[in-house]
């Protein structure tokens, strides 16, 4: 037997990624994870259609334009935006959608969002645990089988043979940094592309936040590090771009 | 340091599983080795892409490979070779990359022996899922997946 025997996994291709799923199902049993998992992924879609900056037709990008008109607007869209403002203050203008050089860009936090919503959906499936990962944002439910947490190993940012390190969590992680797309965070207090961490990872309740202040931190470095662990339930992991690295205290090394 | 049940088993079940190797409250008796494990069957893939190649021997502890579909990523398309033996994958390479331009070609050039390195290291590392920023790297995955689902590594 493995842990991973009853494990209902499935990976589907939206919002410019591959968002992967993996469901223990519980006492709601195997049909209705699948069921619960259809439905995540539905609404992922749906989703990725409003907010989706890629499209000049979302209405995202028409709402950014100015050419989205009052009875056009999705209800999901002033809940974004007031989640935006709410991440704004919290990190103290670190992640600033409305500072971005092309205009309002919630990119930094709207990933993470869909996937809590779909994690909620899969919430109400009786599942044992659940786990979501877009593109290395993870959203994480209930437990895997065996009693032991979740365990995330967070990507080195230069070597390519090693963890940088593995930390248990609950609720979300998100890491950014600029390995992989080069330097494309920006800095929104001088609007200049910003390199102040090779690595920004935000472990908290919620992935809508840990998206946005991972963003925060690439930013913001040292400070919005000190900034995020001032929040309840979050905590923080930085290498700079030196490679020295930084954590507050509630991290769970392993 | 703790170790689960090493399920390469699980890879073939999922992407995630690619690099979801789990932690375990107590010794298990899979605590040695990857190599006993069994695993549910890989669920419906949802990729419309183009059909995996195989090339399977019957040999128990062969060498088998796969070459995944061409997956799409923000900036490309990718598709990968997986060479595994029993349970144990011991090669990734690129068997394909288009990009859009030559800026992401390079980044793809930097990114894929990392991704290449990372799912070995990823075997041993006993975790559920890495975090880290990626746009290639799932399109890797994801046609990796695919790969190993075509050699029934379960």
């Amino acid at each position: 037997m493995t842990l991973l025997d009853d494990a209902v996994v499935h990976a589907e291709p939206v919002m410019g990624t591959v968002v992967s799923f993996h469901l223990y199902p519980g006492s709601g049993g195997d049909f209705e994870a699948r069921a619960a998992l259809r439905a995540a992924c539905e609404r992922l879609h749906r989703l990725d259609e409003i907010f989706t900056t890629w499209s000049p037709a979302s209405a995202m990008s028409r709402f950014r334009g100015g050419r989205l008109r009052p009875h056009e607007v999705p209800a999901e869209l002033p809940v974004v935006l007031e989640l935006c403002r709410q991440a704004r203050a919290v990190s103290g203008g670190w992640f600033d959608p409305w500072a971005m050089p092309g205009g309002l860009d919630p990119t930094g936090l709207v990933k993470g969002w869909a996937v809590e919503q779909a994690l909620g959906l899969l919430g109400g499936a009786g599942l044992e645990g659940a786990m979501v990962n877009a593109g290395g944002d993870v959203a994480l439910l209930g437990h895997p089988p065996g009693g032991a947490g979740w365990r995330i190993g967070i990507r080195h940012p230069w070597r390519a043979d090693a963890l940088a390190c593995v930390i248990e969590a609950e609720g979300a992680v998100a890491t950014s940094g600029c390995y992989e797309r080069g330097a494309h965070l920006v800095d929104p207090r001088n609007g200049r592309p910003s390199q102040a961490a090779a690595s920004a990872t935000v472990i908290g309740p919620r992935l809508a936040f840990a998206d946005a202040l991972a963003t925060a931190l690439a930013v913001g470095g040292d400070e919005a590090l000190e900034l995020i662990g001032g929040l309840a339930g979050y905590e923080a992991y930085l290498i700079r771009a030196d490679g020295t690295e930084l954590a507050t205290a509630g991290v769970v090394f392993s | 340091m703790k170790r689960g049940p090493v399920a390469l088993a699980s890879t073939a079940a999922g992407l995630v599983a690619v690099i979801a190797l789990h932690s375990s409250p107590s010794p298990s008796p899979l605590a040695g080795g990857p190599t006993t494990t069994t695993s549910s069957p890989p669920p419906p893939s949802s990729t419309g892409s183009s059909p995996a190649t195989t090339t399977t021997t019957a040999l128990p502890g062969a060498l088998l490979s796969a070459v995944g579909p061409s997956e799409q990523y923000g900036y490309g398309v990718i598709s990968v070779k997986v060479t595994v033996k029993g349970h144990r994958i011991m090669d990734v390479t690129v068997a394909s990359l288009q990009t859009a331009e030559s800026y992401s070609q390079q980044l793809a050039q930097q990114a894929i022996p990392m991704l290449q390195s990372e799912v070995l290291a990823a075997q041993s590392a006993h975790v559920s899922a890495i975090s880290g920023a990626t746009y290639t790297s799932e399109a890797y995955l994801y046609s990796l997946q695919s790969a190993l689902d075509r050699l029934h590594v379960s």
